[in-house]
């Protein structure tokens, strides 16, 4: 990245952070529409949309986002339904706008369907055709769902005729890759904020006489966490060079996409089963935010299938190529 | 909550790719001349002065010497490429390691011109190998405890002690002792520890085999008995061991070996795959995308270290992870198959036997997993 992109990227970063740690209602529930308003009049709703930005600034926010847990679609909006309704020639989005995959015309697990403004749906068609649908809640059937950390991840039936289009199936396969990518990098954010909440606990509850931060036991759990979450951002971020540098069809661009989709969901266990060790009871209340973080990160692992599925098709693709080549296969940048 | 990272990602420079396929292209060479076998972790167990001097003179050993003292004078990031391409393909890089990584770092950082002049030449054409005189009996983690005494006399110094682990010591030519030369200050015991240059063939240097539990010699005992070096054999300051030891801690604790011990074992297992003697096991998978990851960090660790940076507790980090994941490999595995398996190929076996009897240094040499857990809550203010 040229020092020019750095600044823009930490720019995003700083103003997101900014805005979110201000501004982010921690105990409401539902769509967040006064951060969504702060953070769309600062131009950081759309930046791949608009133009102004690209993966490494939309990445920025995606992270801090994940690190404040804000109840924003800030991932489905831009670079999800905003990038599938221009893949497929269809009108730009009317205010907030999700995405969800659409299999024998019921669509599961769309996030935030009830109270966003414009549903976009990709699915197969037929067998050998995919289509973008674009649609509103008023004109489907949306039924309620809750992922674990009580975030809407609707089930929606298109009830009436909607702008659709025809794409090939590489969109279908991209809009996969998309979400593996948002999701490993707000996960990255949230990994962090679990970080600073597991040290604070551990350095101010006493016991025995001293802070567990003490315990050789307790600390060997905090620096796993650590280190799993800098597995997880270091694999995001490079996910995203190769987005940013190759095709998403190119094997650098899929090998690193399910290396950081396969790092977060694996990491997320160990993070969650230890933060939840060091924060004992507290951390397992309502009231104590961690539930906030690692209910979102396990949610999001949820997002992009089963970790099996993703790593058998890691396999898969490392299987593929010579095993003299799988060195180069896996770390090289690519065509 | 502003979310701090510990580390930024950093990739390659595209200017590094023909660096990858050089190396790439001289492997296949030596490999079709039967100039090597890949073996599992081949940095440790892969002894061959011809590779490394073939390597030399392709200009890969020593390769941020400056050029004035036989060099190549290229960047930390190339030698970062260049290790990661030989420790993929399991070639035998154990007879120059010590030198290249930790050596040939530690005269340029630490020692005199006439020590630069005279050492590091031999070591960037592989002619004189080195090995590292810090554990004792009684001192491994605890490596202030050394107990070994550097006596100052006439010319020089004497040295009388016992080392122990000293991998290649019977191979080597010369190793570096971590000697005590003032006593023992009971709230400063970093202060009076000092670096020395010593020939393996002094008179009073003894040498003994330690076998390895597959029968293998590594290791060895080094008994000191009033071995003589003169003053020009002093590295650094008198007294400035435990600072110049603990500087180079960043280096050797995040490079690609902490990572790549065990790939060679997982490529052998992909050709399993590949050639139906083994069922694709989605674990593999992980394994693969968590060295990749690994490796992802121990690059970007290189990065932060070539700005000249600290990063001591991310390079802690990635050791943390790499050596562990090693042996997830050879575990995993050996819940898909054994050193005894009819199904899969001999390779197969072969290298699934090297992983199991290497797996218990992985976590240990460099470094405990324990000790390094206390790195980080350090580095993290817990302590």
């Amino acid at each position: 990245m040229s020092s020019s992109d750095m600044d823009a990227t930490e720019d995003v970063r700083e103003l997101a952070g900014d805005i979110l740690a201000d501004a982010a209602e921690p105990d409401g529930s539902g769509l967040d529409r006064a951060v969504w308003k702060l953070l769309s009049s600062s131009g950081l709703t759309d930046i791949t949309s608009s133009g102004d930005g690209g993966w490494a600034e939309a990445a920025a926010l995606l992270t801090q986002g994940g690190a404040s847990a804000a109840r924003v679609p800030v991932a489905e909006h831009d670079l999800l339904a905003g990038w599938l309704l221009r893949a497929a020639g269809l009108s730009p989005a009317n205010g907030i706008a999700t995405a969800g995959l659409m299999i024998d015309g019921v669509a599961t697990n769309v996030p935030w369907a009830r109270e966003a403004d414009q549903l976009v749906l990709i699915g197969k068609e037929t067998e050998d055709s995919v289509r973008v649908w674009s649609t509103s809640p008023q004109d489907c059937e949306v039924t309620p769902h809750s992922n674990l950390a009580d975030e809407p991840r609707d089930t929606v039936r298109l009830e009436r005729p909607t702008e659709s289009g025809v794409v090939g199936f590489d969109v279908l396969e991209e809009f996969r890759l998309r979400l593996m990518v948002c999701r490993a990098l707000q996960t990255a954010g949230a990994a962090y904020t679990v970080l600073e909440l597991t040290k604070a606990y551990a350095a101010e509850r006493v016991q025995f006489g001293r802070p567990i931060a003490q315990f050789q036991s307790v600390q060997e759990l905090v620096a796993t966490i650590a280190a799993e979450a800098t597995l997880i951002s270091v694999a995001a971020d490079d996910a995203v060079t190769r987005v940013r540098q190759h095709s998403w069809s190119d094997p650098a661009t899929i090998v690193g996409v399910l290396v950081a989709a396969s790092c977060a969901g694996h990491a997320t266990s160990i993070i969650v089963r230890n933060s939840h060790q060091v924060l004992g009871a507290m951390g397992y209340t309502m009231e104590h935010p961690l539930h906030r973080f690692t209910n979102r990160m396990l949610s999001w692992s949820a997002d992009v299938g089963p970790l099996k599925e993703i790593d058998a098709r890691l396999l898969a693709e490392a299987c593929a190529g010579s095993a003299g080549d799988l060195w180069g296969l896996l770390i090289d940048s690519g065509a | 909550m502003a979310s701090k990272v510990l580390l930024r990602a950093s990739r390659d420079r595209e200017e590094l790719d023909p660096l990858r396929q050089d190396v790439r292209t001289f492997l296949a060479e030596q490999r079709d001349a039967g100039a090597f076998a890949p073996v599992v972790d081949s940095w440790g167990n892969g002894w061959s002065p011809s590779f490394s001097r073939a390597l030399a003179a392709r200009g890969w050993v020593g390769m941020t010497v400056p050029a004035a003292y036989g060099g190549a004078g290229r960047t930390f990031l190339e030698r970062f490429a260049v290790t990661g391409e030989l420790l993929a393909a399991g070639a035998p890089v154990s007879a120059h390691w010590v030198a290249d990584r930790q050596i040939a770092p530690s005269l340029l950082r630490h020692g005199s011109e006439q020590q630069r002049q005279r050492f590091l030449p031999p070591i960037t054409r592989a002619e004189e190998f080195w090995a590292i005189g810090m554990s004792e009996p009684g001192s491994g983690s605890d490596l202030a405890s050394v107990r070994t005494r550097a006596q100052r006399v006439a010319g020089g110094w004497e040295i009388t002690g016992t080392k122990v682990w000293t991998s290649g010591a019977h191979a080597a030519h010369f190793f570096i002792v971590l000697a005590r030369t003032a006593p023992v200050n009971a709230g400063h015991r970093h202060r009076g520890l000092s670096q020395f240059i010593v020939p393996l063939t002094s008179p009073g240097v003894s040498i003994s085999p330690i076998l390895n539990m597959s029968g293998e010699r590594h290791f060895n005992e080094v008994v000191l008995d009033e071995v003589f070096v003169g003053d020009d054999m002093l590295l650094g300051e008198e007294g400035g061991g435990w600072q110049q030891v603990t500087s180079e801690l960043g280096f050797e604790r995040s490079g690609p070996e902490r990572v790549l011990s065990t790939f060679v074992l997982l490529r052998q297992a992909v050709q399993e795959i590949r050639d139906r003697h083994l069922d694709p096991d989605p674990r593999l998978g992980a394994l693969i995308a968590r060295i990749v990851g690994l490796h992802g960090m121990s690059r970007s660790v290189a990065h932060t270290l070539s700005r000249g940076e600290s990063a001591d507790v991310a390079a802690a980090l990635v050791k943390l992870l790499g050596t562990q994941t090693e042996g997830d490999v050879v575990e995993v595995l050996g819940e898909l198959t054994s050193e005894a398996d009819p199904s899969v190929s001999q390779a197969m076996r072969d290298h699934f036997r090297e992983g199991v009897m290497a797996r218990p240094g992985f976590t240990i040499r460099g470094g405990t997993t324990q000790v390094l857990s206390g790195v980080v809550a350090r580095g993290m203010g817990m302590r």
